[in-house]
């Protein structure tokens, strides 16, 4: 038998099987929070005593170490197995940017994937109760790998604009189309704006999901996620997110 | 350490091969090993025979055939092997050690972040050959 499969493939069904639910939370668009949502996500879960870890798969912009107050020099450990998670407030993360540190990161499709795919079948996990997955925005090469191996629900997260909306709901068809359950849409008010009915309306009519959960704005929360705590302001919308996605 | 994960993939993937194809038993297994991916060779070899063991595979040949890694630009079109800038590079990330776990050993395509084009400096370009370490054949019975 000859030209046989990539080896990686098996080992990542071997590094997932102790991960009871995997998440995903993207959006399609830029600059939402996603990886804000994810990182409150994962901060909540681990204060209610749920097992979580925190895959970074937005490989060119990385931010949830940085998010997380976690210095840019940190190393990937390699350990008999695989590579260590960093363990940041109670969170098991893998990061490219354990990695590459600061540098820019130029990959093109087929890269991408073997680097996710590497991340995937060397990354310790151990048992998870949650794996939540920061994806990057788009609709390209990260998402179609890591869905092929990750079949969770997903969160999809938008701001309350015309132009986030319009892509989100672009990226929910993307996503709804390959049979992938959203129990939940978050709308994330970063911008700290009127949230116009007109435009709930449409998301709710193009997107109707079981639940929209709407982030309040809140200032301090950079500074509050560095730190490892919550600001109270988004608490209960936090709870509410994982009420939606148990 | 790399190489141990590097052998357990490979010795799990033959176990779900076998599987698969429905063998009885492994006699030779072919692993081509790019030089990008800095493994050590007699170290692999040795790990997959004790894995082998561990995961009742029994006594299999491994044959380790080693590729040297080529890149192509782009940007410029200029070609390039690892071995002529391997110390540069090497230097930059491991310092005055000849060898260190570095990111391009655990995860070769991440090579374009580290090096650039010898020719016109872009990061831009494709590894032609020798890529990475692959399971390149399996011999067995039914």
């Amino acid at each position: 038998m000859s030209g046989v499969k990539d080896y990686k493939e098996y080992m990542i069904l071997d590094k997932l099987r102790g991960i009871k639910r995997a998440v995903l939370i993207g959006s399609g668009k830029g600059g939402v929070g996603k990886s804000t949502i994810t990182a409150l996500l994962g901060l909540r879960m681990r204060n209610l005593g749920i097992s979580v870890g925190i895959l970074d798969a937005d490989l060119h912009g990385s931010s949830i170490p940085y998010i997380l107050g976690m210095s840019s020099e940190v190393g990937v450990e390699a350990v008999k197995g695989g590579f260590k998670p960093l363990e940041i407030h109670g969170i098991k993360v893998m990061s490219l940017r354990m990695f590459v540190g600061d540098r820019p990161v130029p990959l093109r499709g087929e890269r991408k994937k073997e680097v996710l795919k590497y991340l995937l079948s060397m990354t310790l996990w151990g048992t998870l109760d949650y794996l939540l997955i920061d994806l990057p925005p788009g609709m390209g090469d990260e998402q179609l790998t890591l869905m092929k191996y990750l079949k969770g629900p997903h969160v999809v997260v938008t701001i309350p604009t015309k132009t986030s909306i319009d892509v989100s709901l672009r990226y929910f068809k993307f996503v709804n189309d390959l049979g992938f359950n959203i129990p939940v849409i978050v709308i994330n008010n970063l911008v700290n704006s009127t949230i116009d009915d007109e435009l709930l309306t449409k998301l709710r009519k193009v997107a109707p999901v079981g639940k929209y959960i709407i982030i309040p704005y809140c200032s301090e929360i950079e500074y509050s996620l560095s730190t490892g705590t919550i600001p109270k302001i988004v608490i209960e919308p936090i709870d509410n997110l994982i009420d939606c996605i148990r | 350490m790399h190489e141990y994960s590097v052998a357990e993939g490979i010795v799990l993937s033959v176990k779900s091969l076998m599987r698969e194809e429905g063998l009885s038993e492994v006699s030779e297994v072919t692993v081509s090993v790019g030089d990008l991916a800095q493994i050590d060779k007699e170290v692999l070899l040795e790990l997959l025979k004790i894995l082998s063991s561990e995961y009742g595979l029994g006594n299999v040949k491994y044959v380790i055939v080693s590729e040297e890694t080529t890149f192509k630009c782009n940007y410029c079109g200029f070609s390039w092997s690892w071995s002529s800038v391997k110390d540069s590079i090497l230097k930059d990330l491991c310092g005055d050690i000849v060898e260190c776990d570095n990111p391009v050993h655990f995860i070769p395509d991440l090579i374009n972040v580290f090096m650039k084009c010898p020719n016109c400096g872009s990061q831009d370009y494709s590894i032609l050959t020798g890529y990475d370490v692959r399971l390149v054949s399996i011999k067995g019975v039914k």
